[in-house]
């Protein structure tokens, strides 16, 4: 069975808490809450966004999003010593590297003065066709780099990030891939947020998770790469291991395509059988990085049940009153900063939160805590009715 | 992989009880049903599973949603088009529709989606993650895409022209599927089989 | 709005924009009464993204602009609480 375990051999992440694994550590000790205003295309809808301090990349010849996930692509191959197409080296050729990445924005063709054009029947330029055209993420990495493993991108909406993880332990058991780069990317674009506007779900002020008073979320942006093989793999590059992926699950509610099921059979039914597949107990997981984007529904399914399932001391944590809530991006981010709370030892506190709601009945962690962890687990819901599970364990 | 159903629609499929379903939903959910006609899943739904494989997603939805946006402008958009334009939006209409609580995916990639619904619906099953899996290909034209295929080259199945329909086929352990090496068209990949 | 609508008027043309915008299957307008409950199931058995929908349409048609679920749960019951809101608010 030892053969068959998945660990990380290298993460990378940028949000609004930093560019780096490093800087998102330290943003988060110094508790950097950092909202802004959308400064690179125009928008009427004044609520609080968490961007990355990416510049402005309208004039690039990539989409924003494919320039977040690069930054984040890097940082985690350069930990794992995976060596790119500029610097060949034969144990990178040998291994079967395949990418897998959650995005929404990147997924549609979305370039409103195109599709403007388009209608008054006066195209002057096909270039934003050319350039979603070679913007599939994981498609592109995997071309870019060399790699001969699948790319695949997963279009699961919020739970994307989560589900791309997911698919990358599935292609390393079944031997399609030795080293999966696995993670999310999505950048902040008028279409989901007048989206999420009109379905009234983004507050005026900083989003409050799990809080008797939450209003809402916030949008926000960023990338974030997991690396994923077998120890033996990581051996013969002499890479670090950080943490094991133990296991992943997902169910659908089937119910309702914006609302989740109330009495949160999808999650449980997802938690379940990832505690099954990792062979652990609920009473054996002593954090869970929730999904808590600050939405009534959401935060009342995920507390209830979490409630309702485990143990009182479990510590209970959302990242979005931190990066905001990052759509195809949210698992992968949530994963980095899980395995981050496993190596630190540590957990910062649920920012936003401030009064307990009758309704779920505990407190998230309120203030930042040392703890003992062995295994953590990380929810992500989505549209549609889609609930997600992973499995960490420290190493 | 063992076959066990299939299912094609087209274009104006009717399909009632999911009224607000845009034309994409309706093509992935009643080639869904059609696949899965001869089974009964009562008794085991969530070890059911759905892949919905497609290049290019609900666009027409997506055009909809941008008329909206320059209609409208970005505080008087409609939420349900919204909903809808979100990629896997479809195979959360399957879910409900067929009361399947499984694994639920949406994946998109431009050169052979099929395929790759096909490798990792083989993954699942071998891995146990699940006794049956409706993998479902959809597609849908739209008028920006239509023009712009003749000024850009389109990857794979749109190499040479758009298709528009659904293709669904239900899958279990076995072996009288081999995944091939690459398919040209995936309606006639799903016909052939 | 180039003319004030009659409640008459406003009444009908809710019941057309409920139809096409929430693509309800099988009604037609005389088919929706006046004060039925329209997020009951036995009445037309809307739902949370219905109520959304109808706060959009109401603001690009009437102008009405609804704050919060509160609000809205107040104006949005039936034609007639619309209709009533629309007459004095539009």
């Amino acid at each position: 069975m030892n053969n068959d375990k998945i660990f990380i051999t290298g993460v990378g992440i940028i949000s609004a808490l930093g560019n780096s694994f490093a800087e998102t550590y330290k943003s988060l000790l110094t508790n950097q809450i950092n909202p802004d205003k959308i400064n690179f295309f125009d928008c009427n809808i004044n609520k609080p966004f968490f961007k990355t301090n990416l510049t402005d990349t309208q004039s690039s010849s990539q989409m924003r999003t494919k320039e977040l996930a690069d930054i984040a692509f890097f940082q985690a191959i350069d930990q794992a010593k995976i060596s790119t197409y500029s610097k060949p080296d034969t144990i990178h050729r040998k291994l079967k590297i395949g990418i897998c990445c959650g995005t929404t924005v990147a997924s549609q063709l979305n370039n409103i003065e195109f599709y403007k054009q388009f209608r008054e029947g006066a195209i002057k330029s096909y270039d934003p066709v050319k350039q979603y055209l070679a913007g599939n993420i994981s498609e592109s990495l995997v071309h870019e780099h060399n790699f001969s493993g699948p790319g695949l991108n997963v279009v699961n909406a919020c739970s994307s990030g989560s589900d791309a993880i997911g698919i990358g332990m599935s292609w390393i058991k079944k031997g399609i891939c030795d080293v999966v780069i696995a993670g999310g990317a999505d950048e902040l674009n008028i279409v989901p947020i007048a989206g999420f506007n009109s379905l009234g779900i983004l507050s005026d002020s900083l989003c409050k998770p799990f809080d008797k008073d939450r209003d809402g979320l916030n949008l926000g942006e960023g990338a974030a790469f997991l690396v994923l093989e077998k120890k033996s793999t990581a051996k013969i590059r002499k890479a670090e291991i950080l943490a094991e992926c133990c296991s992943y699950s997902t169910a659908a509610d089937a119910y309702h395509l914006t609302t989740p099921r109330p009495d949160g059979l999808g999650l449980s039914t997802a938690i379940e059988k990832a505690l099954l597949n990792a062979n652990l107990k609920k009473e054996d997981i002593d954090f869970i990085n929730a999904h808590g984007t600050a939405t009534k529904n959401n935060d009342a399914v995920e507390g209830q049940l979490f409630k309702k399932m485990f143990k009182s001391n479990t510590k209970i944590f959302s990242t979005k009153g931190y990066t905001g809530h990052t759509l195809g991006a949210a698992g992968a981010i949530d994963a980095v900063l899980t395995v981050l709370s496993l190596r630190k030892q540590w957990i910062p506190k649920n920012a936003g939160f401030t009064n307990e709601d009758p309704d779920i009945g505990f407190r998230p962690v309120s203030q930042p805590t040392n703890y003992n962890a062995k295994y953590a687990l990380s929810t992500s819901l989505a549209f549609g009715g889609q609930n997600s599970a992973i499995i960490f364990r420290r190493v | 992989m063992q076959l066990l159903g299939k299912g094609f629609a087209n274009k104006n499929e009717k399909v009632k009880n999911i009224r607000r379903a845009d034309n994409f939903a309706k093509m992935a959910v009643s080639a869904s049903t059609k696949a899965c006609a001869d089974f009964e899943f009562s008794n085991n739904k969530n070890s059911v599973s759905i892949i919905l494989a497609t290049q290019f997603g609900p666009h027409v939805t997506t055009f909809k949603f941008l008329d909206n946006l320059l209609d409208y402008s970005e505080i008087g958009v409609s939420p349900t088009i919204f909903s809808h334009s979100v990629h896997n939006a479809a195979a959360s209409y399957i879910a409900s529709t067929l009361g399947i609580i499984g694994q639920t995916l949406t994946i998109t990639s431009f050169i052979d989606p099929l395929k790759q619904g096909l490798i990792l619906a083989e993954a699942w099953l071998e891995t146990d993650q699940a006794k049956k899996i409706i993998l479902c290909y959809v597609e849908e034209e739209s008028g920006p895409f239509t023009q712009a295929h003749k000024h850009c080259t389109f990857p794979s199945y749109s190499y040479d022209k758009f298709r528009t329909g659904a293709a669904a086929i239900l899958l279990e352990k076995g072996n009288n599927i081999e995944i091939p090496a690459k398919i040209l068209n995936p309606f006639t990949y799903v016909e052939e089989i | 709005m180039p003319e004030k609508q009659t409640l008459e008027e406003i009444r009908e043309r809710l019941k057309e924009e409920l139809i096409e915008n929430l693509s309800l299957e099988d009604i037609e307008p005389k088919d929706i009464t006046n004060d039925e409950i329209i997020f009951d199931e036995n009445g037309l058995g809307l739902d949370s993204l219905d109520a959304v929908e109808i706060v959009v349409f109401l603001q690009r048609i009437w102008g009405i602009e609804i704050k919060d679920m509160e609000q809205s749960r107040e104006i949005l019951v039936s034609i007639d609480t619309m209709a009533n809101y629309i007459l004095e608010n539009a």
